[in-house]
């Protein structure tokens, strides 16, 4: 029988492997890293350190220099990215990205069973596992509210300079952002950035390519050379065909292309209006579907105007390449490199064990317990010798949650909570767990102590990131148990999720039916009509239509 | 530079495919270079800048840049598409794949020309030490003709003038008809036999070809005209003209008829090439003469119906009011086309079945503007015709935007998916493959000329080929929009107001373009002058004031119905109207408002500043009347004063070919139309006509003003603006004289851009009052 820890090596990499098809074809093969996370019983065995940078830390196996160069180079990267893409359009989180850094050296010592697998899953992939160019991540594990992402370096050639934020890392931090980034944005983006290079302040975008090499190559020499272009109105709003991952090349890829070209002529001005009125039409773009007015107030140009200067700009792009500059140097990172605590070695290693058990769980449940039983040997230890670090005691309470263990969860939540731990989720597990409790013990009606009781963590959890659809979706449902109507801040509330979530057809009934009973009537109308573009299903178009019904006899 | 580039590439590919014909003469050969050229080789000819031109005249030539392309074809079988290139005074024809649009040939026509005016510059102005603008500029080449007949040959006629075509692959180049195979041998009209060598030694008239139409039922001929003017000795001069039926493969020909017209006369063709109206100028009140498939006619007033008979003529007082005419013929050769506001405010269109006498009215029963243009030959080219399903497909309607109503209802729905896929945008579909899948469309918009386009129905795709003006600077080029707006005193009026993209000072200046009103309006398309003058710095508005033709004749006789009794205010009140409009819209420097008008136009422009003096702070006339009295009588005493000007240019000196002067000699002398149409407008035989001249008043003029005159404008008494210059000078008002030849009024690029040079020059001494010498103009 496998071991344990090969076991979960398998898992994970069949986990990876079916991510796979969220990469472009044309991108290296990235192979992740799949080690076990696990003290080192050898007595050689180097200390963790632990960086801190904005918006993530590094627990680390390497040597103190190589988690000093990876944590700049990482934060470098990160600055290099908001060029394109501002800090206001990726998802933010309240928790920092958790990296757990390693050495390469137990991947060499992988058993031979495991390369085979590994060479099964990605033929001939094997020989490049330790020269990746995208070293972040080698592989995340996300939760509703943190990403988790484990990194080996080979430390006799690693290169900080060369590191950037992996495409699949870009792409999920502009499809998590909300609200929703219009879909031409995030593919425009990925186009670039996928060919982009990067320079100590700045992005150097190649000569652009059009559509096809051919037809790239005949814009190079012909700047007369005949080009199709979309009309802005049908590059801003997609049919579902295309902003789907899978649509008909023939009419996804000139639009991709077409939204990149977008997107680098908005960065090529002369002047920073362009910029600014570009993102300022991204940000109008995300609350409200893209029109030509909201187009004209950023730019002072309609659709036409622009269809025409990006045929001219074609030409141009083909040929030239495009450095994007940052309009700030970036400010200099304040950088520890310390020896990690035992809180933070068990937190974080622990939180990767917890994801980790959460793949184990959906790919192989036999082997769940296994696993969660190392998973709480690495969170339980320290907890035992006394560390009450709040939050270590927020993640056993998640990986009890995710057990199902309610009540051992509970104490620890709350634990957590009375230390006002910046985590979503355990406001909202627990949440969860007090409106579970009071359904069993009096059903429904709620009384308002009760709402308040359930609502109080959750409203604590909607001051933190990302916002999460549970929270608004559990609001939507303890409200409508409550033996009172909403107050108008609740129903802001309500209409908060519809807006932060225009495609969950869920909080967008919710929304709706709120409104349409309780709020104001033009806002009831536009969460109908949402409902009814997003409806899916003729039961759930059904919904909807009744609720246009009520309104309409409401407004009689 | 792009198709430069490309096409070595693509020639060295192709050449193979494209080919003189063994045998082919020498003189073809020499006309039409067929082959691929490679246009990157082709060196660009720039005129050298003289020393003492200005900035001035560099910041406003990019407007009057010859456009790259003049007009396009797309091939029955849609699989090609051609369009004409300009480039380095040589036009060429580009012959484009439209699947693998990488795949072009390219195709020599003819190169620009040395201009050919009628006038001696140094006779006119033997002492002038004003730069002789436009002395040196060449005509540009033009490829008056191209069309695709049968299911891929192009046809392509050049300035020589000449025929020739090739296959849309490339292969079989030819020439087809040119002068010499429509030659005539003199004093025996009826001999025009086109197998009789051109070299013989019978006294033979070159005459150039013209390409009348496409034969509707036979796809593999073409029609094709040739006129000479010739005297008999025992008659008036004639035209004589024509009608052959060509092979579009062979250059063949066919003779199908040959007519003599009065040289005044005006003709009307139907399809199949056949004379069926003609009218003439011997009198002012001219009938058309309607002639049947029968060989019989007579009044066409008698033939299309009680509806019309009291209104088909075209006469100087009905011209303006109640009229109808006829605009072109059906495929059907029995129905007619006929423009009529009888018992309407705007001009229709009709159509009428010659032999029962019905009409039809083509459109909705109320268009908001006149349907087609009041001249014949301008109506005519509104009209789109399917040549497949062979009828009336649409009518080309001039509105406030330009438009197409579609009489077809699949063309309407490509136009919607167009005007869809091109916002604020005229789209015009310009042809279209017999499977209707693949439509030749212009974008275009008033800031810039526009492109063409392949619209692909099955997936609604448009593929870009050309740009007119791929010159300009979209991000610098003014922004104009239409505007709308009643009056405070109830009248509605519309226009265009073009914003300038550079403001030379905020609240920037505001130009009024005062366009001729007596047959002109204000149009929606890309005007060279206007965009000069937004580069200046100006606002430009564009107003429609009333007397403007094309919006009716209520509209217009607003303006015409207070001239006789010597009001000329309606459109200097709109004027000021749609000032008081435009700064409640934007801010404007109201102490810096300028007035430009061309023509009477022009007139209008001295009339305000007289009338206006405090509102204007300077006015730019070109080709004015100043002396309206002495405008109106220009054409009798030029009628008396100018024999000797040559009519044809089609023939060799013979004594036979005969000139203007001889007829004139004779009793019957044709009316100059639009001249007795401008004596009736303004009542010339009644009293005070003074009144309205702004010669008279000229002492109320205390604001500059610059003249301009073409020393060859056929309407306007030589010396006339620049008397009145002088007159302005000594009463002591600052006033500028320009003379300039042809080449101005026709817009050609050097002469343009030098004259409006010096427009900007008096500009910025007279309104923006910079500090500079006069020539060396700091702005720009």
């Amino acid at each position: 029988m496998k071991s344990p820890r090969k076991a979960l090596l398998l898992a994970l990499l069949a986990a990876w492997g079916s991510n796979a098809p969220l990469r472009a074809a044309d991108e290296p093969v990235v192979l992740l890293p799949p080690l076990i996370v696990e003290e080192s019983r050898t007595k050689k065995a180097r200390p963790w350190y632990y960086a801190e940078g904005p918006g993530f830390e590094v627990l680390s196996r390497c040597s103190e220099n190589i988690t000093e160069e990876f944590a700049r180079s990482f934060y470098r990267a990160n600055q290099l990215l908001q060029i394109l893409v501002p800090p206001q359009f990726q998802a933010k989180l309240s928790v920092p990205q958790e990296i757990l850094l390693y050495q390469n050296e137990m991947v060499k010592q992988l058993p031979p069973e495991m390369l085979r697998e590994m060479t099964r899953i990605n033929p001939g992939s094997v020989d490049f596992v330790f020269s990746p160019v995208w070293v972040v991540p080698n592989l995340t594990l996300r939760d509703s509210d943190l990403d988790a992402t484990y990194t080996i370096v080979d430390e006799r050639v690693f290169d900080g300079s060369a590191m950037r934020v992996a495409p699949e890392a870009v792409r999920h931090a502009l499809e998590s952002r909300t609200p929703p980034l219009p879909p031409w944005f995030i593919e425009g983006v990925m186009a670039l950035y996928q060919r982009a290079n990067q320079r100590s302040n700045s992005l150097e975008l190649p000569p652009f390519f059009w559509v096809t090499q051919t037809e790239t190559s005949l814009l190079r020499a012909d700047a007369q050379h005949p080009r199709s272009l979309l009309p802005l109105a049908d590059l801003f709003g997609a049919p579902a065909s295309i902003s789907g991952v899978i649509a008909p090349d023939t009419v996804a890829k000139p639009w991709r292309h077409q939204a990149a070209l977008f997107i680098r002529w908005a960065l090529d001005g002369k002047k920073a209006t362009r910029r600014n009125a570009f993102f300022k039409f991204v940000e109008m773009a995300s609350a409200a579907p893209a029109s030509e007015a909201m187009f004209q107030e950023c730019f002072g140009l309609d659709y036409a105007d622009v269809q025409e200067r990006l045929s001219d700009y074609l030409p141009q792009a083909v040929k030239l390449g495009l450095s994007v500059g940052a309009e700030k140097s970036f400010p200099r990172l304040k950088l520890a490199v310390r020896g990690a605590t035992v809180a933070e070695i068990a937190r974080i290693k622990g939180d990767w064990e917890r994801l980790s058990v959460n793949h184990v769980r959906r790919q192989y449940p036999a082997l769940t317990a296994k696993y969660l039983e190392q998973s709480r040997l690495t969170l339980l230890q320290p907890y035992e010798r006394g560390e009450r670090d709040p939050a270590l005691l927020a993640v056993l309470g998640l990986s009890y949650c995710d057990a199902g263990e309610e009540k051992t969860a509970r104490g620890f939540l709350e634990a957590a909570a009375r230390a006002e731990i910046n985590r979503p989720r355990v406001y909202l597990e627990l949440a969860q767990l007090h409106y579970a409790e009071f359904l069993r013990d009096r059903g429904v009606p709620l009384t308002s102590l009760q709402v308040q009781e359930v609502l109080a963590p959750l409203r604590r959890a909607r001051a933190l990131s990302p916002p999460l659809p549970a929270l608004y979706d559990l609001t939507a449902r303890v409200l409508s148990r409550a033996d009172r109507p909403p107050t108008a801040e609740e129903l802001d509330w309500i209409a908060e999720g519809a807006r932060l979530f225009p495609f969950n057809p869920t909080l967008v009934l919710q929304a709706a039916t709120f409104h349409v009973r309780y709020g104001e009537k033009s806002t009831a109308a536009q969460l109908v009509e949402r409902g009814r573009e997003i409806a899916g299903d003729e039961i759930a178009r059904s919904q909807f239509e009744q609720l246009g019904a009520a309104l309409t006899r409401r407004t009689e | 530079m792009g198709i430069a580039a490309a096409i070595p590439e693509i020639a060295s590919r192709l050449f193979s495919a494209f080919f003189f014909h063994r045998g082919m003469p020498r003189q073809v050969i020499a006309a039409l270079t067929l082959g691929l050229l490679a246009l990157g080789t082709l060196h660009s000819a720039e005129d050298a800048t003289p020393a003492n031109e200005t900035r001035s005249v560099d910041s406003v030539t990019p407007f009057f840049t010859p456009f790259a392309t003049e007009r396009a074809a797309l091939a029955p079988d849609g699989k090609h598409v051609a369009y004409t290139l300009h480039r380095d005074h040589t036009a060429y024809v580009i012959i484009m794949d439209v699947e693998r649009p990488q795949v072009k040939l390219t195709v020599a026509i003819g190169e620009d020309r040395a201009a050919v005016n009628t006038f001696d510059r140094d006779r006119v102005n033997p002492a002038s030490d004003e730069p002789d603008f436009g002395a040196d500029e060449k005509t540009p080449a033009t490829v008056p003709f191209l069309v695709w007949a049968g299911p891929n040959r192009l046809n392509v006629s050049n300035d020589v003038p000449e025929l020739v075509a090739v296959d849309g692959d490339g292969a079989h180049p030819g020439k087809l008809v040119d002068q010499d195979d429509v030659s005539v041998m003199l004093n025996s009209p009826g001999s025009t036999d086109p197998t009789t060598p051109p070299n013989s030694r019978k006294p033979f008239v070159r005459r150039p070809p013209k390409v009348l139409a496409l034969l509707p039922d036979d796809p593999e001929h073409i029609l094709v005209s040739a006129e000479a003017l010739v005297q008999n000795a025992s008659s008036l001069p004639e035209y004589l003209v024509s009608v052959y039926r060509a092979d579009v493969h062979t250059g063949k020909l066919k003779s199908l008829h040959e007519e003599s017209f009065p040289t005044s006369a005006q003709v009307l063709y139907d399809r199949d090439g056949r004379v069926r109206l003609m009218w003439t100028q011997l009198k002012r009140r001219q009938t058309y003469a309607y002639t049947g498939l029968n060989g019989r006619g007579g009044d066409f007033a008698k033939f299309a119906g009680d509806e019309f008979a009291s209104s088909l003529y075209r006469s100087p007082e009905n011209y303006l009011s109640e009229r109808s005419f006829p605009v072109a013929f059906d495929y059907d050769p029995n129905v007619a086309y006929v423009a009529s506001n009888a018992g309407r405010a705007t001009l229709g269109l009709y159509a009428v079945d010659l032999r029962t006498k019905q009409r039809t009215a083509i459109g909705p029963d109320k268009f908001s503007f006149d349907a087609v243009d009041l001249d014949h030959d301008a109506a005519a080219q509104q009209l789109v015709f399917d040549r497949y399903q062979k009828k009336l497909a649409g009518i080309r309607i001039t509105g406030i935007t330009p438009s197409t109503y579609w009489l077809d209802p699949d063309l309407a729905k490509i136009q919607h998916d167009l005007d869809r896929s091109f916002p604020a945008r005229f789209a015009q579909i310009l042809e279209w493959d017999r499977e209707r899948s693949r439509f030749l469309v212009q974008v275009s918009s008033c800031p810039d000329p526009g492109r063409l386009f392949i619209f692909f129905r099955a997936d609604q795709r448009a593929l870009e080929f050309m740009r007119f003006a791929p010159e300009l600077d979209i991000d610098a080029v003014s922004q104009t929009k239409p505007f709308e707006f009643t009056t405070p005193v109830g009248v509605h009026l519309s226009g265009y107001l073009t914003r300038p993209s550079e403001p030379l000072i905020n609240p920037p200046p505001l130009l009024l373009f005062c366009h001729d009103p007596l047959l002109g309006r204000s149009l929606p398309q890309y005007d060279r002058d206007v965009r000069a003058f937004a580069a200046m710095g100006f606002v430009v508005a564009q107003v429609n004031y009333r007397g403007t033709a094309g919006f009716g004749r209520a509209h217009r006789d607003a303006f015409l119905s207070g001239l006789p009794g010597r009001n000329d205010r309606a459109p200097i009140d709109d004027l000021l109207a749609t000032v008081e409009w435009i700064a409640g819209q934007q801010r404007i420097d109201r102490k810096r408002i300028a007035l430009f008008g061309s023509g009477y136009g022009g007139t209008l422009a001295l009339r305000a500043l007289e009338l206006e003096p405090e509102r204007f702070r300077c006015a730019i006339a070109i080709d004015a009347p100043t002396d309206l009295r002495g405008w109106l009588n220009y054409g009798d005493v030029k009628q008396m004063g100018s024999e000797g000007a040559l009519v044809s240019d089609a023939g060799s000196a013979t004594g036979e070919v005969t000139t203007e002067s001889n007829a004139r000699t004779s009793r019957q002398i044709p009316v100059d139309f639009f001249a007795e149409l401008r004596k009736h407008i303004f009542a010339s035989g009644a009293p005070n006509l003074d009144r309205i001249s702004p010669l008279q008043e000229i002492r109320a003029i205390t604001k500059p003003v610059f003249l301009i005159q073409d020393r060859s404008a056929p309407d306007i008494p030589p010396g006339q603006s620049s008397a009145f210059c002088r007159a302005l000078r000594r009463q002591g008002v600052t006033a500028e004289f320009l003379e300039v030849g042809p080449e101005f009024t026709r817009r050609l690029p050097k002469t343009s851009a030098q004259t409006f040079g010096r427009i900007r020059e008096f500009v910025n001494l007279n309104l923006y009052d910079f500090d500079v010498k006069a020539g060396t103009p700091r702005v720009k």
